[in-house]
């Protein structure tokens, strides 16, 4: 299946992408996901490292390792520095 | 009532007023907050801030904060909104508004609004300096704040 992960902020501007789409098996989970960003952009791997990273599944953040679906929605975004 | 806003416009603290209080004699207290771009930050010398969101998951965050809060303390009407783009100094940044019955719960409760919205909800604010643009970076004092409500005791 293909996953699209959707970026915000710094972690957008240092990729220079909105998102990408991911070839992964079904169904796969957050961390498998982080290791596809890790390998998919290896000089700015850190940018996804859990202290540098948020990452949200139908816009609501998630801390756990959680299972991933096609139609789920993932985004991964810097700490949140609003208000 | 809940309002919630995600605009480029500044706000108009007249019309607020207005949703928070008009035909609702039970209000009796009502709290303002405003957040304004400061001309210091992290970086000296700020002279403006870009402000970029996640459109969606903006609205849902703020809107489960707002029940949050309504479900811990009796607040008539609540209206946050927050302004994205560039901003410059001594610009408005973000509103939290608060109307209930009595002072306490409405002073608490647009404190709560504001420490949780600055720990959870997708905002991003990048400061422009003369010698160029920088992230902001999370705060561990926002954190703590954040954390505060969880040990406070529940009203």
């Amino acid at each position: 299946m293909t996953i699209r992960v959707l970026f915000f902020a710094k972690i957008k501007e240092s990729l220079g992408v909105n998102f990408i789409d991911l070839k992964l098996t079904t169904p796969t989970s957050i961390e498998e996901i982080r290791n596809s960003l890790f390998c998919e952009f290896i000089e700015n791997k850190s940018l996804f490292l859990p202290k540098n990273s948020l990452v949200a599944v139908n816009q609501e953040i998630i801390t756990e390792n959680i299972m991933i679906n096609q139609n789920d929605e993932v985004a991964f975004f810097p700490p949140v520095t609003g208000g | 009532m809940i309002k919630i806003k995600i605009q480029n416009d500044d706000f108009s603290l007249n019309d607020e007023y207005y949703f928070l209080t008009k035909n609702s004699p039970s209000s009796g207290a009502v709290v303002n907050f405003i957040g304004r771009v400061r001309e210091f930050s992290e970086q000296d010398n700020v002279t403006g801030l870009m402000l970029e969101h996640y459109p969606g998951m903006t609205e849902k965050s703020l809107a489960k904060i707002i029940d949050t809060a309504k479900a811990r303390w009796s607040l008539e009407r609540v209206s946050v909104i927050h302004r994205i783009g560039t901003l410059t100094v001594e610009d408005n940044i973000v509103y939290v508004g608060v109307s209930s019955a009595h002072r306490e719960s409405a002073f608490e409760a647009c404190r709560f609004i504001m420490d949780y919205l600055k720990t959870e909800a997708p905002f991003w604010k990048k400061e422009i300096t003369p010698d160029g643009e920088v992230w902001v970076e999370a705060r561990e004092k926002d954190q703590r704040a954040r954390e505060h409500w969880d040990t406070t005791n529940k009203k």
